[in-house]
């Protein structure tokens, strides 16, 4: 009974508390309506709805580009650069990034996963159902390169087929060729080369000696006769030529003579004019006078000399004039046997001209197998014709083999396997615990300020202090900024506290349960002053929050109860715990005016994201919004 | 001087009407002591003179409308302890001292002061928490005086408080009015409001039923004395209208063995003894027997026709 007493007395207790009962009561409904209406959608199929960037940096065109535009598991938007995909990425109008590229079918495409790594799981599950997604088309493309390549090797065994009929062809034509060739070679064989030289040999020898030799031997005889006759005629003008120019020759004599006694005197003369002369021009030119009229003397006296030769010449001419006449008649009977003789030539050459006849047949056999040879030779340019258009069609049908096949060593062995390579692109370069970091601040100072503004001004309040503090001479506004002031260094404690055990790495002495460092030594370029700023704003944000659940709340558990009604959906909604991105489209619109998620998108923008506060002016500034309403409020409140 | 002067004033939450009418006046010195039970008004007054409401209709002038800084002269003891159970006792005056406006320099010799002067110098360190009930109360008015005001409200100052702390009280308070301070308690405590009060004002439901110094009040509400016997096993019926007719007392009450017999003050003595004597001779067994004089209690009980512990 006892037992129950006091299990009655505590229902009974918390009867009491009508507010935090009805709190209570309605903590269950609150909760899981806000996470049902947010988070019911989660399932795979509604990631078609989600959002994905992609830029095409492919240098040629690519069915893949088309099949993943097109694709209906996720809501495509194309960009024409990374930058600004990763601009919109960034402020999540797109929810991941697929970045492709690649130079050539036959190598590995690179297709780069880019995601918002700034919250722990969203956008990387995004990232994982594009990738997914991706995946699977690549495989499809996978299937049908391999499709391809069996293609071609299939109509390779066809083609090498009928190149096999070509080849057999070719040795038959090969063969019959070799036939035809063996024949002519036998042929040839039975030609007798020997005995047709010989003879040609000897009759070109005799045709052309007697030929030669009658043509020239009658030429001879007739030139003869005529000479032999002009002789004749010749002579018996000569025979008075000779009277003639005896008589002229005894003048011509005469005048010898006489030429000679003048030039005697002549140089008798000159002889005297150069011994009177002195030396010089004219007595030299006088010598060479001398010598040239001694020369001429000389050549007169030569000259009587021939003439008295040809008086006894002549003398002797007129002795042998019946010794002419008896040769004359010699050389008639010569004629006449030089007759016969050619006569004798013109038979041998008849006999000469039989052995041509036999030539001439031999000629015949010949000429027959040379056209033999040449209808083979034609015959092996039309089949080399043939084997040539064959071969050629061979070496066409060779080299589409080599090209297809040189295509097939140009693929990368990865990319039949393989055609896209899959590579996850962080857009920030921060670990998950720098991730943390943003989180845990603004849940700390969420926790922290409302909690702990709404408490103290509760416990001012129920301890009459703050109607003391209302009737003292210190306005309002001192009291209100003095409390913000206080409650704002606790903050800051707290979130130095936090950056000092992210961002330091302090050696400890020794070794306390392991750790040996003080702090995880998170790399971070964020401008400390900036974020000094964007702490101060959020915790003056939360502060403000507590101030304003502390004007409407009457006691301590109250307070406290409405801090959590407010900080628990803000929890959840605010992208710390659960990824905003599952939520409702509704949800998110009121996700983003919850003062948790603007804090954290603040926060997250200036230590992970890299930004300034100036261009997160839109969270500065609706925080700051925020305050001043909610200050404005508390301000004016009447207090009872 | 007065100090506060209520003039006509009147409150309304919506229909309802929490003060109606009232008007007094509080001079310079005065402890004027505000009596009444739940909800008759006494906080509604307090809260409009203290500015932290607003009449609905009527004026309230503090100080004659000469001073500009009335928070600086004014200010609140309240029935509950108010200041920062976590800080010293010290600390707590420090910091109020400064919110009053003192300097840096005259914090320190009035917090100083207040220590002494009210026994908490060596407490000064002590956590406030940790004080008993009475220096809690110590420490509430040190705070409320740590500005020097000229008024202060002292809401019920000594609830809870053993005699000897009561009387401390008393004396601080009346030291504080012979230093000239107004005072304003609002008590439950009749003996309170009579010994300390200069004046008083009775109000119930937002009226003000009654003005004026304590005797006066008693002497014209108070009523007559009340004789009262203590006999075990009561009194029989026909010997309480034997002494009504005796007496021509038709009030003469008897409830279980105590007998109240009502009479005028000039024959008290005379009355109590020839009573005593019938009753003693009627063989009844009187084991004690008081003269009940009529105080505020009566004026309360006869004004309001409640008493003051029915109030609570």
């Amino acid at each position: 009974m006892k037992l129950l007493d006091i299990v009655w007395k505590e229902i009974s207790l918390i009867k009491a508390q009508k507010i935090a009962l009805a709190l209570i009561f309605i903590y269950p409904f609150l909760v899981v309506g806000l996470l049902g209406s947010a988070f019911t959608g989660i399932d795979v199929s509604k990631a078609a709805q989600a959002k994905v960037g992609f830029v095409n940096n492919l240098d040629f065109n690519s069915e893949i580009i088309n099949n993943f535009s097109q694709s209906k598991d996720l809501s495509i938007f194309e960009y024409d650069d990374v930058n600004s995909l990763r601009l919109d990425l960034a402020n999540k109008k797109v929810i991941a990034g697929v970045v492709l590229s690649g130079a050539s079918q036959y190598r590995q495409l690179r297709a780069d996963f880019l995601y918002d790594n700034s919250n722990l799981l969203s956008s990387r599950f995004f990232m994982e159902i594009a990738k997914a997604v991706m995946q699977k088309m690549t495989i499809q493309l996978a299937q049908k390169q391999l499709g391809e390549v069996w293609t071609t090797i299939t109509s390779f065994g066809t083609n090498l087929k009928s190149e096999i009929n070509n080849v057999e062809d070719f040795k038959r034509q090969l063969a019959s060729a070799e036939a035809s060739l063996n024949k002519l070679d036998n042929d040839l064989k039975q030609f007798d080369f020997t005995e047709i030289e010989s003879i040609l040999s000897s009759q070109k020898t005799a045709v052309s000696g007697y030929n030669s030799k009658i043509d020239s031997f009658k030429q001879s005889i007739a030139k003869f006769k005529t000479s032999f006759n002009s002789a004749r005629s010749q002579y018996n003008s000569f025979r008075s030529k000779v009277n003639e120019y005896e008589s002229r020759l005894n003048i011509l004599l005469a005048g010898v003579d006489s030429s000679v006694s003048s030039l005697d005197q002549v140089r008798e003369l000159l002889l005297s004019t150069q011994q009177a002369l002195p030396e010089g021009q004219q007595k030299q030119a006088i010598t060479d006078s001398l010598a040239k009229l001694d020369a001429l003397r000389a050549e007169l006296v030569s000259e009587k000399q021939f003439l008295d030769e040809l008086v006894i010449l002549f003398a002797e001419i007129k002795n042998d004039q019946s010794e002419i006449n008896r040769a004359f008649t010699d050389a008639d009977s010569v004629f006449a046997q030089l007759d016969s003789e050619t006569q004798n030539l013109e038979s041998a050459v008849s006999s000469s001209n039989s052995a041509v006849n036999t030539m001439d047949s031999k000629l015949q056999v010949f000429k027959e197998s040379i056209d033999e040879i040449k209808n083979l030779i034609s015959e092996a340019r039309t089949s080399k014709v043939e084997i040539e258009s064959k071969l050629n069609a061979s070496s066409a049908l060779l080299s589409t083999f080599s090209t297809q096949i040189v295509e097939f060593s140009n693929i990368d062995s990865s990319v039949l396997a393989q055609p896209v390579g899959f590579y996850e692109v962080k857009l920030f370069s921060v670990d998950p615990f720098g991730i943390l970091v943003s989180n845990a601040l603004v849940v700390v100072l969420v926790l922290t300020c409302m909690l702990l503004t709404s408490i103290i001004v509760i416990l001012e309040r129920t301890e009459n202090v703050a109607l003391r503090l209302e009737l003292s001479p210190t306005n309002k506004a001192m009291l209100l900024v003095g409390k913000i002031i206080g409650q704002l260094v606790i903050a800051l404690i707290e979130a130095g506290i936090i950056f000092i055990v992210a961002f330091a790495k302090i050696p400890l002495p020794f070794p306390i349960l392991g750790i040996t460092n003080l702090g995880f030594g998170l790399a971070s370029s964020v401008n400390l002053f900036e974020l000094f700023l964007a702490v101060v704003l959020v915790s003056l944000t939360f502060i403000c929050l507590g101030l304003i659940i502390a004007s409407f709340a009457k006691n301590q558990s109250t307070a406290i109860l409405t801090s959590l009604l407010l900080i628990v959906p803000m929890l959840f909604l605010s992208g710390v715990v659960l990824p905003i991105e599952f939520m409702e489209p509704y949800m998110q619109l009121i996700s983003g005016l919850l003062p948790m998620t603007i804090a954290n998108n603040l926060l997250i923008g200036l230590i992970i994201k890299g930004l300034s506060l100036p261009q997160l002016w839109f969270e500065s500034a609706l925080l700051a919004g925020y305050c001043l309403v909610i200050l404005l409020i508390v301000f004016f409140k009447k207090e009872h | 001087m007065s100090i506060v002067s209520v003039k006509g004033v009147s409150k309304s939450y919506g229909a309802k009407k929490v003060l109606d009418n009232v008007s007094f006046n509080i001079e310079q010195g005065e402890i004027f002591g505000l009596l009444g039970s739940n909800g008759a008004g006494k906080s509604t007054v307090t809260s409009i003179i203290l500015g932290l409401e607003k009449q609905s209709s009527g004026e309230v002038v503090l100080f004659e409308g000469k001073e500009n800084n009335l928070k600086k002269k004014v200010s609140l003891v309240p029935q509950e302890a108010a200041f920062y159970k976590d800080f010293s006792v010290e600390m707590n005056l420090s910091f109020f001292a400064s919110v009053c406006g003192l300097k840096h320099n005259q914090i320190k010799a009035r917090v100083d002061f207040l220590l002494k002067w009210l026994d908490l110098t060596e407490f000064k360190d002590v956590k406030a928490d940790f004080l008993s009930g009475g220096y809690q109360r110590l420490l509430n008015i040190a705070i409320s005086l740590v500005h020097e005001p000229e008024l202060i409200f002292l809401d019920e100052p000594t609830v809870g408080l053993d005699p000897k702390m009561r009387q401390m009280f008393w004396t601080k308070i009346k030291d504080l009015k012979e230093a000239g301070k107004t005072i304003i308690i609002t008590t439950h405590y009749m003996d309170e409001a009579e010994k300390l009060c200069t004046r008083l004002a009775l109000l119930k439901k937002g009226k003000l039923l009654a003005i004026g110094k304590p005797r006066e009040l008693i002497n014209k509400y108070g009523g007559i004395k009340v004789m009262i016997f203590s006999i075990s096993g009561g009194v029989k019926e026909q010997d309480i209208q034997k002494i009504k007719s005796v007496l021509n007392q038709s009030t003469v009450l008897s409830k279980g063995d105590l007998l109240f017999i009502p009479f005028e003050q000039e024959h008290s003595l005379e009355k109590v003894l020839a009573i005593t004597e019938w009753l003693l001779k009627k063989g009844y067994n009187i084991s004690s027997s008081i003269t009940k004089e009529p105080n505020l209690e009566d004026v309360f009980l006869n004004i309001t026709g409640e008493t003051m512990k029915q109030v609570e």
